[in-house]
């Protein structure tokens, strides 16, 4: 593919880590998701999330909080900077798309 | 460009990248929206049943002959029906949420069970004092309308929802006005007008979840925005 000079954020640009940042960017701005529903929304294994997760907190883009003494449950939510990351992602990817849709979307 | 190669295979193209966000976006906000839509619908069918049952079995000569009693509980039945499955309804979209927004959605949803427990209360007390089954229907009839009336005004204005807001303001009108027309009479009302209103504004609230094309990227509004 030849995306110009546009470079698409890698931590984002992969298929499970898109899914795990849109579900977060849905939530209402402060509030957070607990690890379990996280992963009904998205399908994937325990595992799984778990790696994509500490990808995306190592790049700043989301935190997790534990809640509880022990096995309490963690939450997860997008900080600031992942949100801003996201918004551009998909702005870029749309001003990617925009020339070669031309006509057809809105 | 450094392709980030993953467990899931080779990166897609922008275009089916932006095909699986926009489906991703979708699924979330279908489970975590509330849906006024659904709501709505629940509440116009139990209004629209429960009170028009009502009717057709109160007054001197009833299309149906069964007992005020019997009525009654079918009536109250309904209620409490629509009560659950908008509790479960919010359980469920708020279930494992924790924040600003899940914390005034389970606010709003105990004001709800807080109200009518009131109510019922103060309807128990003033039955203390011997009112007629008339004045006892009339107490529930008009109660219910004007709280359920007054929780749809607040959080129409709490959300900047208009339709929500008419609902409300609806719901108060046809209540205060319909009860001056008695009792079998203000059944009437309360199912077509009530109940009605409730149904026409779930229709309304479907069609505009319908159109609401993917607002994306966006915060999805979750509990009492509504979507949007």
């Amino acid at each position: 593919m030849e995306p110009g000079e546009v470079r698409l954020d890698p931590v984002i640009h992969a298929q499970a880590r898109l899914r795990v940042m849109t579900t977060l960017a849905a939530l209402p701005n402060e509030d957070r998701i607990a690890f379990g529903r996280l992963r009904e929304l998205l399908d994937m294994t325990p595992g799984n999330l778990i790696t994509h997760l500490r990808r995306l907190e190592e790049a700043g883009y989301t935190d997790s909080v534990r809640t509880g003494s022990g096995r309490g449950t963690t939450y997860v939510a997008l900080t600031e900077e992942g949100r801003a990351a996201f918004d551009t992602y998909t702005r870029q990817l749309r001003a990617l798309l925009d020339p070669v849709t031309d006509g057809e979307g809105p | 460009m450094t392709e980030e190669r993953t467990s899931e295979g080779p990166s897609p193209s922008p275009a089916e990248m932006l095909a699986i966000t926009e489906q991703q976006h979708q699924r979330t906000e279908r489970a975590l929206d509330v849906s006024p839509g659904l709501l709505f619908g629940t509440w116009g069918l139990a209004w629209g049943l429960g009170f028009g049952e009502l009717y057709l079995t109160a007054g001197p000569d009833p299309v149906l002959d069964v007992p005020f009693r019997y009525a009654l509980s079918a009536f109250l039945l309904l209620i409490v029906g629509a009560g659950v499955v908008t509790a479960w309804h919010l359980a469920g979209s708020l279930r494992g949420l924790r924040g600003p927004a899940q914390r005034s959605g389970a606010m709003y949803g105990w004001s709800w069970t807080l109200g009518f427990v009131a109510l019922g209360m103060m309807i128990g007390a003033v039955g203390r004092l011997g009112i007629s089954d008339e004045v006892y229907a009339m107490l529930w009839t008009s109660g219910s309308g004007l709280l359920v009336g007054t929780l749809y005004l607040s959080c129409g204005a709490l959300t900047r929802d208009w339709l929500q807001y008419g609902v409300g303001a609806w719901i108060l009108l046809v209540n205060a006005i319909g009860a001056f027309t008695g009792i079998p009479h203000h059944y009437l009302v309360m199912s077509l007008a009530g109940g009605g209103g409730f149904l026409l504004a779930g229709v309304v609230f479907a069609l505009r979840g319908r159109t609401r094309s993917a607002p994306f990227p966006g915060k999805g509004g979750v509990a009492l925005k509504g979507g949007r």
